[in-house]
């Protein structure tokens, strides 16, 4: 290790890292059982167990990812300047973006442990990494920073066109991986993933609805009476948690990159790989927090403007804002259209919450809180249904981009689905997150409110059922395609 | 001088270094739109642009993709960026040498600081702010 700041684990005996050591070659490689408990734990099956608590995972990923990004950055930079026949942009805006948030659902952030930009980080921070504690502001304030990164990528996105340019996109990638190596150089683990990534942020959102869960069974860490905290601070097996989690008590995917340190470190076996009921972690957070609500509502209105841009009625909207502009820039509608579709979201989830604290007789706050997180579902399935239909709809753009590429040539068309088919998807998965976003709203009133619950959720019905009007109509509209 | 001081002098610095890197692609971005996009063209070459792009488009459609994206009509242009944007122009090698920059002078930096870090240590400086080694 080649330097440490305040690290915990620097302050360890190395009587502790023997004991380590012994404790974790004495056991087979699954190390000694924790009882089950309530969920099945996945890493007791026995090629689960052995992939996480390989050496070779998440390096082999990790390397595929590098290969991959290294290419898209190639492509954006110097390759042609058309989106559908650049590789790198069809990669990343047709393929990469539109699984991103199937992948959350699927495996949690298993994605921010692929993601190339720490992993370039890292070799900076094993270089010459000061690894200084991350500034208590940014642990304050850093998933405020990320929503608005979030929210000024996406209008900038529209104004300066970066999905349509692979130069731009080149741009960004840059941007994001000098954000990571900066960060990496100065301070310790992953400080850029966990404070100033706006999809950091976006996918701790979105992998609060996973099934998939990697938490630590605390009978079993008090039953073996652990007080050395491997699993978060890391061991000669392996490095700490990047995100700073403390298994024992964490209680949400949020900063769990599925990374699988804590499983490798963590010689009482303690860890577990749980599937539990999409989208319970709702109803199960201990302490919701308005910044997580904030960029769930925000997220409605993104979704809202992402599918806004790309319909035919587009034009006429931007028509009717320039008659109140006065102007006819169309960068200036445009944000006058961004800031309402990003503020009025917002104001309704105030508004619904204020009536139903009202009637349960709570604070306005903390049921925009705890309401904000169940929208999360929603979003989710708004974004992937948008998503669909570049991924269904022009997905062989990416296989073209490459034969083009190699001087071939592309007759066929790059549609995978046909646009009824991708509708009726669209409309499922719609539907699919409309119930979650229902049912989560029901859980978390009953378990925030008890029985006053019901009252407050006549207003939040309401707001979910003008926020699934619009986008039922959104979808029902004719959309553009990327390339 | 003890730990916490330095880090928060280090935060806006690099909060500055990573938002330099945003608002340069940004800038980079929109420097290419307005040099390689339609501005200064007729109204026949954007019109002959815009077939040029257009032609690929329907040719790999299915259903409604042919149209050009609303955005872009609403931009007055078409899908795409434009086509005769140079190939590793200008604005192009600008960004890599900003990017490459930041990069070694941020290792840069963080190599004399580490240095600086060492060196207070040594003469126990830093004994009370609970750093261990550097």
């Amino acid at each position: 290790m080649s330097s440490v700041l305040e690290r915990p684990d620097a302050e360890r005996t190395d009587a502790a890292v023997e004991e380590l050591e012994l404790a974790l070659a004495a056991p087979a490689a699954p190390g000694p059982l924790p009882p089950s408990g309530p969920a099945p734990n996945l890493l007791h099956i026995p090629w689960v167990g052995r992939m996480v608590r390989s050496r070779l995972y998440p390096g082999v990923l990790q390397w595929a990812g590098l290969a991959v990004f290294g290419a898209v950055m190639l492509a954006t930079l110097f390759g042609p300047t058309v989106v559908e026949d650049n590789f790198g942009s069809t990669m990343v805006w047709i393929l990469w973006w539109p699984l991103l948030p199937l992948s959350y659902f699927l495996f949690s952030r298993l994605w921010c442990t692929v993601c190339p930009y720490p992993v370039v980080g890292e070799w900076f921070q094993r270089l010459t990494g000061v690894n200084l504690k991350v500034p208590r502001f940014l642990k304050r304030y850093g998933i405020w920073i990320i929503d608005l990164t979030f929210l000024f990528i996406t209008w900038a996105d529209h104004v300066f066109g970066i999905v349509d340019s692979p130069r731009g996109t080149g741009y960004l990638l840059l941007a994001m991986l000098g954000g990571a190596i900066v960060m990496s150089l100065f301070f310790e683990r992953r400080a850029f993933c966990s404070h100033l990534c706006f999809l950091g942020g976006l996918s701790g959102n979105y992998s609060m609805t996973s099934s998939l869960a990697l938490r630590a069974n605390v009978e079993n860490c008090k039953k073996v009476g652990c007080r050395d905290l491997w699993c978060a601070n890391g061991s000669p097996r392996a490095a700490a948690c990047p995100l700073y989690e403390v298994p024992r008590t964490m209680d949400s995917n949020r900063d769990c990159t599925m990374c699988g340190n804590c499983v490798k470190s963590c010689p009482h076996g303690s860890l577990r790989l749980e599937l539990r009921k999409p989208t319970s972690e709702f109803w199960n957070v201990r302490k919701p927090r308005l910044d997580v609500a904030f960029l769930a509502i925000v997220l409605v209105g993104v979704v809202i403007v992402q599918n806004l841009t790309m319909l035919g009625v587009y034009p006429t909207l931007l028509g009717h804002i320039s008659m109140v502009t006065g102007t006819t820039n169309p960068d200036v509608n445009f944000t006058v259209l961004f800031a309402a579709a990003m503020a009025i979201p917002v104001a309704l989830l105030a508004v619904a919450s204020f009536v139903s604290s009202r009637l349960t007789g709570g604070s306005m706050l903390r049921d925009f809180t705890i309401f904000g997180y169940a929208l999360i579902p929603l979003d989710l399935a708004a974004h992937m249904a948008h998503n669909l239909f570049h991924l269904l709809g022009e997905g062989l753009a990416v296989p073209r981009s490459i034969v083009l590429r190699l001087g071939g040539t592309w007759n066929g068309g790059t549609a995978l689905l046909n646009t009824s088919t991708i509708e009726v998807l669209q409309y499922l998965m719609l539907g699919a997150g409309i119930a979650a976003t229902v049912y989560a709203s029901y859980r978390i009133a009953r378990s925030a409110h008890g029985r006053a619950g019901r009252r407050a959720l006549v207003p939040q019905f309401l707001l979910i059922a003008v926020l699934v009007a619009v986008n039922f109509y959104l979808f029902a509209q004719p959309m553009a395609h990327r390339a | 001088m003890t730990h916490r001081p330095t880090t928060r002098r280090l935060a806006p610095l690099l909060l500055t270094a990573i938002a330099t890197l945003a608002l340069a692609g940004m800038a980079a971005t929109a420097a290419l739109a307005s040099e390689g996009g339609m501005a200064g063209m007729s109204d026949a070459e954007i019109e002959q642009a815009g077939h040029a792009q257009e032609e690929p488009a329907a040719e790999g459609a299915s259903g409604h993709g042919a149209e050009a994206s609303a955005h872009d009509q609403a931009q007055g242009q078409t899908t795409g960026a434009p086509q005769h944007m140079d190939m590793g122009g200008a604005v192009n090698w600008i960004v890599i040498a900003a990017f490459l920059a930041i990069v070694t002078g941020s290792t840069l930096a963080a190599m004399a600081t580490k240095r600086r870090l060492r060196r207070r240590m040594a003469t126990g400086e830093l004994a009370t702010a609970g750093v261990q080694h550097v």
